[in-house]
């Protein structure tokens, strides 16, 4: 993960969230597909990490946003697109 | 038995020169004489097929296909889901099958049609189409299951009695030609085929062609849609949306069913939304059958002419709208006034997040898996998130757990996935070849946390 802490912080949510237990943050390869190769999550994860998204850090994701594959193509893409709309 | 073997309109909802809408888009719809028209017309188009499986994401582009296929005398298949594996094991047994899908599918081997919306002609200019006419015995939509067997199981319906269902359930709900359906199931689905199909083609009500994911989605889809609205909807994406739900569009009801609806959260939702929450208790064998307020209590009532009778601990129903008794896998306590609770299921089924599963089919599909020698499905312990994942132990000596999701993945819903995947040397069956619960829950347990 290197010096990101936002990339491990938003790691750790995504492990919290969807109840991956025992998997930790360092495992998790931060540009692998989080939905199906990858970390192998399905559409209600999605839900679930959409709510605790918007939760943690004000962002709200929407299928009109043509962005939105790219936003949950990895944890990095999840972590970028968070960073540029939080709301602090 | 009821008068359900007249032939039925493909439309009973519909009113001549009403310009009534039936499918809702962001700033449009489509009318019911627009979509007979189309529907007429497709059902010309098609090529000579004995069967369709219609695989459309669009909810007017599915009731379009659907309308056609059933003008066109082809029964329509539903496949249980969007695995290619699992639409080309239909495929297989029902030759000849035509995919018609709304976006073309990769990897699927089985021929596809495209259908796409028609542009639409200016309404008035439009004649007045008669209104199809479907047998009322035929056999008109298979909705399949994964049943216990390995290969996906047909539930044959006849129009007549979707029809008949969908006029009893718009009547329990108040739903008419004023309202518009919103719903975040799909249209294969007995659930989302009842409510987001059934209804606005029986009574006359609009249904808007999305399926809102995000709850941003809902929030959008439902305010560009006219009041009164109908949320059509699961408790998962209620528990998702409730904490978005601030200052949303007004909704007249909120249905729920594929699982059970805590009362908290439809309190919440009632709060929130200002609105009344029921929940619909069914499945593909019967369709929707009956119905509660969920704040009402523990009883069900069951839908208008409903009757169901036990023999020990397995129940069945017989109703106006059913061709004959159907089993149920659920253990029901009927009760002396007309009512039922709901005790539990009946052990092979299992449901994750709503969908549903038989714990048999799943294993058959692991081990048909190359490599595997052995191995089973673990529901695991406790009272937890409805969606608790399954847990899988197996035997499979040259298998890595990666090439073991993969394959699990090619057969099985994500849904289904194991969260938690055990590799072990032998599985702990005892004298009678049974793998007791303890047994695999004290493996799932120790084991798992060392091998996710």
């Amino acid at each position: 993960m290197g010096d990101d802490s936002l990339l491990s912080e938003v790691g750790r949510l995504v492990i919290e969230t969807l109840h991956l237990e025992d998997l930790k943050v360092e495992d998790i390869d931060p540009d692998a597909p989080l939905f199906g190769e990858g970390l192998g999550l399905d559409s209600i994860d999605a839900l679930e990490l959409a709510l605790a998204v918007s939760q943690h850090y004000g962002v709200t994701l929407s299928s009109e946003d043509p962005a939105i594959r790219a936003v949950f193509a990895s944890l990095r893409s999840l972590t970028e697109h968070i960073r540029a709309n939080r709301v602090s | 038995m009821p008068d359900t073997i007249s032939p039925v309109p493909l439309m009973p909802g519909f009113r001549p020169a009403a310009a009534r809408p039936l499918v809702r888009r962001p700033d449009q719809f489509l009318s019911q004489e627009a979509l007979l028209a189309q529907a007429v017309q497709l059902a010309e188009t098609l090529p000579q097929v004995p069967y369709v499986i219609n695989l459309c994401e669009d909810r007017g582009l599915f009731i379009l296909a659907l309308c056609a296929a059933l003008v066109r005398g082809v029964q329509t298949l539903l496949p249980p889901s969007r695995l290619v594996h699992t639409i080309e094991e239909i495929a297989a047994t029902y030759p000849g099958a035509l995919c018609l899908c709304d976006a073309p599918m990769a990897g699927l081997a089985p021929r596809q049609w495209l259908v796409e919306a028609a542009p639409a002609p200016p309404e008035p200019a439009m004649p007045v189409p008669a209104v199809p006419v479907i047998d009322g015995v035929w056999d008109a939509v298979l909705v399949f299951t994964s049943g216990s067997t390995g290969r996906p199981q047909a539930h044959p319906k006849r129009w007549s009695d979707i029809m008949a269902c969908a006029a009893v359930a718009a009547r329990r709900f108040g739903i008419g030609p004023e309202t518009t359906v919103v719903a975040t199931v799909p249209p294969q689905h007995m659930y989302g085929l009842e409510l987001s199909v059934a209804i606005p083609l029986a009574v006359g009500a609009a249904v808007d062609a999305g399926r809102p994911f995000f709850p941003e989605d809902l929030r959008l889809t439902l305010a560009r849609v006219p009041a009164p609205r109908v949320l059509v909807t699961t408790p998962i994406h209620l528990a998702t949306c409730v904490d978005a739900m601030r200052q949303w569009p007004e909704v007249a009801l909120v249905i729920s069913a594929t699982a059970p609806l805590s009362g908290d959260l439809a309190r919440l939702v009632e709060e929130r939304l200002g609105t009344r929450v029921c929940e619909i208790y069914g499945c593909t064998e019967a369709g929707s059958i009956a119905s509660r307020r969920t704040l009402d209590g523990p009883d069900w009532q069951w839908y208008d002419s409903v009757a169901a009778a036990t023999q020990g601990e397995q129940c069945a129903v017989t109703a106006d709208f059913l061709p004959g008794p159907v089993p149920l896998s659920d253990v029901l306590k009927l009760q002396e006034n007309g009512t039922f609770q709901l005790l539990g299921r009946s052990t092979d089924m299992v449901k994750v997040a709503g969908k549903r599963a038989s714990l048999a089919d799943l294993n058959l599909r692991l081990n048909s898996i190359p490599g595997v020698l052995d191995g089973v499905f673990v529901v695991p312990a406790g009272e937890g998130p409805e969606h608790r994942r399954l847990a899988v132990i197996a035997v499979a000596p040259g298998l890595d757990r990666a090439a073991l999701l993969a394959a699990l993945r090619a057969r099985i819903e994500p849904t289904f996935l194991p969260r938690t995947l055990v590799l072990v040397e032998r599985l702990p069956r005892n004298e009678t070849g049974k793998c007791p619960r303890e047994l695999l829950l004290e493996l799932v347990r120790t084991r798992g946390a060392a091998t996710r």
